[in-house]
């Protein structure tokens, strides 16, 4: 697929759980190699958005495509890379090693007729190279700092050798400077393996740097375009009586990320 | 030492007891972190719900017994699935319907309890050669398949939503391991007994864990741990004269205790 090409299409989505509307007629295109950022307040539709492009929520017939293929008839899987949010994953401290942990990416690449080979410990090794941590794979994951954790589970999904990354607010509860390395790794990883990826956050400034194009998602989309053109008076409407936006370095100010389970 | 070797029936004991301690670990290993010890323990009650049915219609047990406890373990993961199997309620109601269910039947049926008690404590030492004859093939069926899926299942049972995003059969991977802890429970029951199953395939995995640093560590360490429990409680039952599920569990409680001392958590 050349550059330019659609990766993801959404065209005139709406979803609502029950009764509440959770998305209103949102209309996008990510292109390859595109870096988006979806920011908007909690509860703006964020989660769902990325989760309905992953097939995790029943999408409306139609209204999605990937890789050019309606999302009901998109079979390979594979080339979509998912890492949710820290807190969520691995809830039950069960032990495992980096590289078990990492391996497991290979996993939705198998098949009964194609068994792990050596392909696969090839890739479980780039992936671990590509975010710098191969040193600590016999380590137990439980020992590594949060941040280490996060480049794992990077790991992990790079291992999976996708096409498209989603990430939903994965740097929740890392330090600022793991963060700040952690966008810097994704950033790489954009610009020089071609990798699209769709970064949710509530937060703009963190991840502004980083971004190729914004969206800017509270129900309806309310801003997509280059992070530049992005305005005041929309993150005002954006994160209207969340918080009282102040003007940073030319970016304003989202609200503080919490640390609670994003559901936006 | 070795003269209970020359006792046919605890020779096959032996053989039973370690086709068991294989089993239990291979499904606990998986079961644990899920959280589905309950699960486990209602399809023992089920499975007893079946027993007496049999009985009461004049049908083979343990086939019975089989059959019944994997349309539960479906209907149960159906359930699951769809979100409706939250809390206690739901398996408590499975436990005490099944057992209820179970004795009511047998009652009827006009079975005496001795029958009905070796089905839900174990009967290893009644075990014969030709119950071997299909516990064997349908233990080996039951490790291939987890072997040949393992990675699924671990990928599911870790972080069943990634797997999902990615492509991975969470849902049918999720019904084929309910699927493969019914025929273990089942195939167990002779060993230990319906009412005690669920504490050998949790008890050595939650010990293991206790130590483990890898999921490899972890399942070999849950394997040993069991292992010992059952030929412990096998030789114990012979020498103190004990029931031999109950002293296997027990075998399998004192490892716990005693690797939670080792690593410092209660």
């Amino acid at each position: 697929m050349p550059i330019g090409e659609a990766v993801i299409e959404i065209e005139d989505l709406s979803f609502s759980y029950g009764a509440e509307p959770v998305l209103e007629k949102i209309s996008l295109a990510v292109q390859r190699g595109d870096f988006l950022g979806v920011i908007g307040p909690n509860g703006g539709g964020k989660t769902t958005l990325l989760k309905l492009v992953l097939g995790l929520l029943p999408a409306p017939p139609g209204c999605v495509r990937l890789f050019g293929q309606p999302l009901e008839m998109f079979k390979e899987r594979a080339r979509v890379g998912y890492v949710r949010q820290r807190a969520l994953s691995l809830e039950q401290r069960f032990p495992a090693t980096v590289e078990e942990i990492v391996s497991l990416g290979r996993v939705p690449r198998l098949s009964r007729w194609r068994p792990w080979g050596s392909a696969d410990t090839r890739a479980v090794r780039a992936a671990l190279r590509a975010v710098e941590i191969e040193e600590l794979r016999e380590r137990s994951i439980w020992e590594l700092s949060g941040g280490q954790q996060q480049r794992a589970w990077l790991a992990r999904v790079l291992a999976q050798e996708p096409e498209l990354l989603l990430l939903d607010e994965p740097t929740t509860a890392v330090d600022p400077r793991a963060e700040a390395e952690f966008y810097g790794l994704l950033e790489k990883l954009n610009r020089e393996q071609g990798l699209t990826v769709v970064l949710v956050s509530h937060d703009l400034e963190t991840i502004a740097r980083q971004v190729t194009k914004i969206a800017c998602l509270n129900k309806r989309l309310l801003y997509y375009g280059v992070p530049e053109e992005c305005s005041h008076p929309i993150l005002e409407e954006l994160y209207a009586g969340k918080r009282v936006l102040h003007h940073g370095h030319g970016w304003a100010s989202s609200p503080s990320p919490s640390q609670g389970e994003g559901t936006g | 030492m070795f003269e209970i070797f020359d006792y046919e029936f605890m020779r096959l004991a032996f053989i039973g007891g370690t086709v068991v301690a294989i089993l239990a670990p291979t499904i606990g290993i998986f079961l644990v972190p899920r959280r589905y010890a309950l699960i486990g323990d209602g399809l023992g009650h089920i499975a007893f719900g079946g027993i007496g049915l049999a009985l009461f219609l004049k049908f083979e047990p343990t086939a019975t017994a089989l059959a019944i406890s994997i349309l539960a373990a479906l209907g149960i993961e159906r359930l699951r699935a769809t979100g409706r199997l939250s809390g206690d309620v739901a398996i408590a109601l499975f436990l005490s319907g099944g057992l209820a269910i179970g004795l009511i039947l047998a009652r009827l049926a006009k079975r005496s309890t001795d029958q009905l008690w070796t089905y839900l404590f174990g009967s290893i030492l009644t075990l014969k050669a030709e119950d071997l004859l299909w516990m064997i093939p349908l233990a080996l069926g039951v490790l291939a398949t987890v072997f040949l899926w393992r990675r699924e299942l671990l990928y599911s049972t870790l972080d069943e939503e990634t797997a999902r995003a990615s492509g991975v059969a969470v849902s049918g991977i999720n019904l084929l391991f309910v699927l493969l802890t019914a025929i273990t429970i089942v195939l167990s029951m002779t060993i230990v007994g319906l009412l005690l199953i669920s504490a050998l395939i949790v008890l050595p995995v939650a010990a293991a864990l206790q130590r483990a640093r890898s999921v490899r560590q972890a399942y070999l360490l849950a394997l040993l741990v069991s292992l010992i429990s059952v030929y412990l409680g096998l030789i114990g039952s012979y020498y103190l004269d004990t029931p031999p599920g109950p002293t296997i569990v027990l075998s399998a409680l004192g490892l716990f205790g005693g690797m939670s001392v080792i690593a410092g958590r209660p």
